[in-house]
């Protein structure tokens, strides 16, 4: 344990130690024979890959993959004695069972703490001389991602959408696979399953492909995200330092960072795992679509953390009754989605609210719908039209953006501190150097904002066509220029090294 | 038949293409090292060191900056005729100095080690960053300085230290014409004789002595590399000489230095120890003018202390070919004049 506790740090995503450990693997996995060897190969190496970042919750990961794999068979068996009939007490207490286990393993390491703070402010309120210390247990990995990625494989194989899976080499390699084992996207075991059993061969335009998703990656993670970072850290770590001196639209700024932070964070993270993943012939689920350029936030929600909202569909809203039992539950059902969403990011009040909020704008939509639709009408606006659609993009970012200041602000009452003074017209912060007093020089800024400017450009294009294959159809000269031109700006611009303090994935803490 | 050999060369045009791109990037990145990697004097450290003829070196000396600031291995030649080398670097860890000695040993086979024992009394915990990065930056590739990195940082580090180019690629802002200068990249640094660094600056200097109580932990963690120190070399054939520097400021107390005579008499009996710093006035040492700060000596207080060492090292060891041999000392010779040269430039 000793050894693996000083080994712990070598393999961030962005690392040259990870690029290094993604070359061998390859190389590896296609001189091995058969995909049940290739398959052990991708085992041991996601095993390593998780006990490098977190030896000490391995185990963990190990007994609820065990559990869920055993779980499974259990369902799985009572189902089929009495195919095509309505379910029985026991087959639901069979799922009740293990969706209980593996959701009771996610609230005792991350909801615990929070649970015993809410109890004893309670106990406090109440004037009881009892108060029951909690410790907070260290949080393991990806333990959101990979229980709810257990949840729905127990669901599937209870509502016999799919087989349990009679293999565990197979089925523990679905839930630890490297790529997404750490923060999603949250993939259905039966459709990894297939592709895992698959003999690959190597194919040099996956290959291609996948290289350029990785670098894209990079980029936005080294260039943009841990970039702009350090000064939405610098406002929203200590926003009282902010205060008195007329610098309000300073929030409004680090807001409008955090988004493009977060958006680049997240997505980076999705390009890198992705494009790991189509390495090995594994092809994983589009977690974003060019989601700042959603015209509504309903449409917002369809872009961003897709995974995450499409197991929320089909896990919570659809059966709490989704749309089809009248209005007012239909609202209950979006505002529970949201608000479980809130708290599956983080267990803290500000998530439950920055949840609440995406809920209540959804509900809103839906309650206005009627009266936007008058509006466009009466004032003879035209839907299809440029400046409309603007509008709109533009309103949906500042929603969302908006929301957003919850889930960075550190505390409820930093929150409330911020957003009143956000739209206090200080526009001299431009001028005065404030906005160079936020831990990033004039230069460091300008290349976050260039490089952001260039990922907005190729996402409004990405909406067009697929840039990708787009490049790869060009003639090679061209190609090698994009290329090589990718690789040194990340490897001199980048923000990354031993002069920069490399932030882990900000999904890593969920 | 017709399609197979069409596949198999269009695998082969790939592979080709392949191939021709990494080549590319390895030219871009390899370009890219070169003009990010700051310059200083003690870049040729080991360039110089790898460029000595094979097993000339007599006497190596490693450690720190007590090393190369105090011995100057061009007066020694000159006064004592012995060959030797100043491989060290500021700051420098006890593990450190291990890898540094055991790459040392791959092209050079000395008579005498001698070992600076400045970091006997120092935690490796509060070492600087960029002199730890500067002493793993020079070190040439190798399984030494692998280990070196690996022993001697968290693994968030290592790969920074083995590709220089991670740790320094944020110099971008600071580039300079001169930092694209090819010529640059090769020329012998003005300041610098046989790993030994000439600092002219003179700063009086008050003697004192830290009084350090003895930290069982760190004089564990330490004696231990010392003794591994000590093992390498007499494997590799060399003898062990102990080093206090003569610094004006002593911070390896009596205490420390009791405790490692005692052990070293009992693990390693045939390495001497050499208390300098109770010699200054022996060696002529003129806390006045021969210091340039209360650990280093200027560049006249190192001659006259190199010359009183190489005296010392040639009464005290019996040393291989101690005759100048025309070919092995070619290069402290052209170094001597190169050194006095500098010295008329000021």
């Amino acid at each position: 344990m000793a050894v693996l506790d000083r080994l712990v740090g070598l393999m961030q995503f962005t690392s040259v130690a990870y690029l290094v450990f993604l070359v061998l693997a390859v190389l590896a996995y296609f001189v091995l024979p058969g995909p049940r060897t290739r398959a052990v190969w991708l085992l041991v190496l996601s095993s390593a890959f998780y006990l490098l970042l977190s030896p000490r919750s391995f185990w963990i990961l190990i007994v609820v993959t065990a559990f869920a794999y055993a779980a499974g068979h259990v369902i799985g068996a009572l189902r089929t004695e009495r195919e095509g009939a309505p379910p029985r007490m026991r087959d639901k207490l069979a799922l009740g069972l293990g969706v209980m286990t593996v959701a009771g393993t996610l609230i005792v390491f991350k909801y615990l703490g929070l649970i015993a703070e809410v109890g004893n402010g309670l106990l406090q309120t109440l004037s009881l001389p009892f108060s029951p210390s909690v410790t907070r247990l260290l949080l393991p990995i990806g333990i959101s991602f990979w229980t709810f990625q257990t949840i729905a494989y127990l669901v599937d194989v209870y509502r016999g959408t799919t087989a349990p899976e009679k293999n565990p080499l197979y089925y523990a390699l679905a839930v630890m696979f490297f790529p997404i084992v750490t923060a999603g996207p949250i993939t259905r075991v039966q459709n990894l399953l297939p592709q895992l059993r698959q003999r690959h061969r190597f194919d040099y335009g996956a290959m291609q492909s996948a290289l350029l998703l990785i670098g894209r990656g990079f980029f936005k993670k080294l260039m943009v995200a841990d970039r702009l970072g350090v000064f939405v850290d610098t406002v929203f770590d200590s926003p009282y330092d902010h205060s008195g001196t007329g610098t309000g639209l300073i929030f409004s700024v680090a807001a409008l960072f955090f988004a493009i932070q977060l958006y680049c964070d997240f997505s980076g993270y999705t390009d890198i795992v992705r494009g790991s993943a189509r390495l090995f012939g594994v092809e994983l689920p589009v977690n974003f679509r060019a989601p700042y350029f959603a015209r509504s936030v309903r449409d917002f929600w369809r872009r961003w953390h897709i995974t995450l909202m499409d197991w929320l569909r089909d896990y919570v809203y659809i059966p709490l009754g989704g749309n089809r039992k009248g209005r007012a539950r239909r609202v209950i059902n979006i505002m529970v989605v949201f608000l479980v969403s809130g708290l599956w990011h983080g267990a803290g009040i500000t998530y439950l609210i920055w949840g609440a909020l995406n809920g209540a704008y959804l509900v809103a939509g839906d309650l206005l719908a009627e009266v936007r639709a008058y509006l466009v009408r009466a004032l003879r606006i035209d839907r299809a039209s440029v400046g409309h659609r603007v509008f709109q993009t533009v309103s949906t970012f500042g929603l969302v953006t908006l929301a957003w200041v919850f889930f960075r602000a550190e505390s409820l009452a930093d929150a409330a501190y911020i957003i009143p003074r956000m739209f206090v017209p200080t526009v001299w912060i431009f001028t005065d150097g404030t906005m160079l007093e936020q831990g990033l020089s004039c230069a460091e800024l300008m290349i976050a904002l260039m490089s952001a400017a260039i990922i907005w450009l190729t996402d409004w294009l990405s909406l067009r066509t697929d840039l990708l294959m787009h490049l790869n159809r060009q003639h090679p000269s061209l190609r090698w220029a994009v290329y090589y031109g990718l690789i040194l700006v990340v490897v001199v611009f980048g923000h990354y090294g031993g002069t920069y303090d490399a932030a882990e994935f900000v999904y890593f803490r969920f | 038949m017709r399609q197979s050999s069409s596949t198999s060369g269009s695998r082969v045009r790939r592979l080709t293409q392949s191939a021709l791109f990494m080549a590319g990037l390895a030219i871009l990145l390899g370009v890219a090292h070169f003009v990010f990697l700051p310059r200083h004097d003690r870049d040729q450290l080991w360039t110089t060191y790898r460029a000595l003829p094979r097993d000339s070196v007599q006497v190596l000396f490693i450690g720190t900056s007590l090393i190369h600031a105090n011995v100057n291995p061009v007066m020694i030649w000159e006064d004592s005729g012995i060959r030797s080398y100043a491989l060290s670097g500021s700051e420098q860890s006890l593990p450190t100095t291990l890898e540094y000695l055991r790459q040392a040993l791959c092209t050079q086979t000395p008579d005498v080690v001698v070992l600076d024992l400045q970091m006997l009394s120092l935690d490796n915990a509060i070492l600087r960053e960029n002199q730890k990065r500067a002493n793993f930056t020079m070190m040439p590739l190798g399984l030494p300085k692998i280990r070196g990195v690996i022993s001697g940082s968290p693994a968030g580090e290592w790969t920074g230290y083995l590709i220089p180019l991670e740790q320094f690629h944020s110099r971008w802002s600071e580039l300079t014409r001169a930092d694209f200068d090819p010529h640059k990249w090769s020329t012998l640094s003005a300041n610098m004789f046989l790993g030994y660094r000439m600092t002219h600056r003179i700063e009086p200097q008050q003697p004192t002595t830290d009084r350090r109580a003895l930290d069982e932990d760190v004089y564990a963690h330490n004696y231990r590399y010392i003794s591994e120190i000590c093992q390498l070399a007499e494997y590799a054939g060399a003898e062990v000489l102990l080093l206090v520097g003569p610094s004006s400021r002593v911070n390896v107390h009596d205490e420390w230095i009791e405790r490692l005579d005692r052990d070293m008499a009992r693990d390693h009996p045939g390495a001497e120890l050499l208390q300098s710093q109770l010699s200054t006035q022996t060696i002529g040492l003129d806390y006045a003018t021969d210091y340039y700060d209360q650990w280093h000596l200027n560049t006249t207080g190192a001659e006259k202390y190199s010359v009183w060492l190489g005296r010392e090292l040639a009464g005290s060891y019996t040393l291989s070919h101690p005759q100048l041999d025309t070919d092995l000392d070619a290069m402290w010779r052209a170094e001597l004049i190169r050194y006095r040269q500098a010295l008329e430039d000021q």
